[in-house]
């Protein structure tokens, strides 16, 4: 029996040796981990329910149920699989079934969809002067005139552009892109994170699952838990940002993005108006905002509709070319 | 980068208006349910190719066109390709025809009355509720090889009893026009 080597070209492959098997019986297996993800966290569940669901559902575990199945089979027919280009999924695997994961190997999150890391502005407080990088602190000053000039002149609407409406969001007065606030510290999330993890964990242990538990929890920890510190103080942060500026409506043109989802999370805290649009033709929706937003943008009749939100129609800028 | 060799990258941006009759919109989708394999995705390139050659005439040229660099290592080829966001109608003619999943480029073609063919296997996403299916009532949608040959050669675009004017509201108002209303509290127009 030879060695499998994941290097850079095969890890694009792996999934190949699961063609024509019957794998789509997990994939209801796969949604009941998903929508049971919240339940019984108390008092955040309603806010949560949107939130890593849709990441989840379309990405993570299927990455993870893929590369299990497929690294089993796998290992059915080579002595050993070594892993010189990874991803999270399988390092995780590895880790269980003993792969030879070399020191070194790349990690391949980004080409397969799996990070959202970048997505969450760690280090970018437009508050401190970075003296690291000429870049940085240029930013800074330019995200710090742009916020006290919006407090000044004051702000009506914050929105978020996941792309493509620069010009429509441009035309709105007395508007303001929420990545320009600062999102402080908010010492309530810790206890809170720690409870919801822990109920998360024993909702995913209490589940009869056809790979081990652990690895979800594993995933979880990796992909979910890690961020959850990061979209509390987002999600606050915002909150008393609206409260004490009077915002008046929020407007996302993403909805299955965590960053985004935060600002709408606020909204539904501060209890003032969220309008969801799309930024081109939907792919994906998010039944987590069911019963979530005030209003939703709709381009066409082939749109997923949100219970609970008043369908506008509308038209996009980048429609007139 | 190359100048259109064939099996390198083509120029990324219009500057010397190269235009193509057909382009193939590399997949972007994979492993949104458990049958969704990129393997099947890379397979999808390959089945497109082989039926623009045997439709296209010999002096027809066709583009693989990608928006990023990862979906291009996630689905590569070694035919003419581009990378770019953005920018579909840069190498299309109104004769072009574009082929694949039908996301925003395909608003933007049949918008600007360019064939814009349906090529994605719909019945992968059954099993995943957060994906749209509803565009299978308003286009056709080929799920094989043989499928998008038979909509080429009989131009099915749209199903019946529909046709452009129902990909955007022609009564839409602007993002700006809608936020107005909604902070004048004069209640938005609803669907």
């Amino acid at each position: 029996m030879k060695d499998f080597i994941i290097n850079k070209e095969s890890i694009f492959d792996i999934d190949s040796v699961l063609a024509g098997q019957d794998i789509k019986k997990y994939d209801l297996e796969i949604e009941n981990i998903a929508n049971n993800l919240w339940k019984n966290i108390g008092e955040f569940e309603d806010i949560l329910q949107p939130f890593f669901t849709v990441f989840l559902q379309n990405k993570l575990l299927q990455s993870l149920y893929i590369n299990y199945f497929a690294l089993s089979k796998l290992s059915d027919s080579y002595k050993n699989i070594s892993v010189q280009a990874t991803t999270t999924t399988i390092d995780i695997i590895g880790r269980h079934m003993n792969l030879t994961l070399e020191s070194g190997r790349k990690n391949y999150d980004l080409e397969f969809d799996l990070s959202r890391a970048h997505y969450f502005k760690v280090d970018d407080d437009p508050n401190v002067f970075s003296r690291k990088f000429f870049k940085k602190i240029t930013r800074n000053i330019k995200a710090k005139a742009v916020l006290n000039y919006a407090i000044f002149r004051g702000i009506d609407v914050l929105f978020m552009n996941a792309g493509k409406l620069e010009k429509d969001f441009s035309k709105i007065k007395n508007s303001l892109d929420a990545n320009y606030i600062y999102h402080h510290n908010m010492n309530r999330s810790q206890s809170d994170v720690d409870d919801i993890i822990k109920t998360v964990t024993n909702n995913i242990y209490s589940m009869g699952l056809s790979i081990p538990n652990k690895l979800i929890i594993d995933l979880l920890e990796e992909k979910v838990f890690k961020y959850l510190p990061m979209v509390f103080n987002q999600i606050f942060s915002l909150t008393k940002f609206i409260n004490k500026h009077k915002v008046k409506l929020v407007i996302s043109n993403a909805t299955t993005n965590e960053v985004f989802l935060c600002l709408l999370a606020a909204a539904k805290i501060a209890e003032i108006d969220s309008l969801v649009i799309p930024h081109g033709l939907v792919t994906a929706s998010n039944q987590g905002l069911d019963n979530y937003c005030t209003y939703q943008g709709v381009l066409n009749d082939f749109e997923p509709k949100y219970k609970g939100a008043r369908n506008i129609k509308l038209k996009l800028d980048w429609f007139e070319i | 980068m190359n100048l259109n060799i064939k099996g390198r990258e083509t120029l990324s941006s219009s500057w010397i208006g190269l235009k193509y009759k057909y382009i193939v919109l590399a997949p972007e989708l994979f492993h949104l349910t458990m049958s969704d394999l990129i393997s099947d995705g890379r397979k999808e390139i390959k089945d497109i190719v082989h039926i623009i050659n045997k439709i296209k005439l010999d002096e027809d040229e066709y583009l693989v066109k990608y928006r990023t660099l990862a979906q291009f290592t996630m689905f590569p080829t070694k035919d003419t390709h581009v990378i770019g966001y953005g920018n579909l109608l840069d190498y299309c003619t109104k004769d072009s025809v574009v082929i694949g999943y039908p996301g925003s480029a395909m608003l933007e073609c049949l918008s600007n009355d360019i064939s814009f063919f349906s090529y994605y296997n719909y019945e992968k996403y059954s099993l995943n509720p957060n994906m749209n299916k509803l565009l299978t009532q308003l286009l056709y949608i080929s799920t094989t090889k043989e499928e998008l040959l038979d909509n080429i050669l009989h131009k099915r675009i749209f199903r019946e009893g529909y046709s452009k004017d129902d990909l955007i509201y022609n009564d839409g108002k602007f993002l700006h026009e809608v936020v107005s209303k909604i902070l004048s509290k004069k209640r938005p127009t609803v669907i």
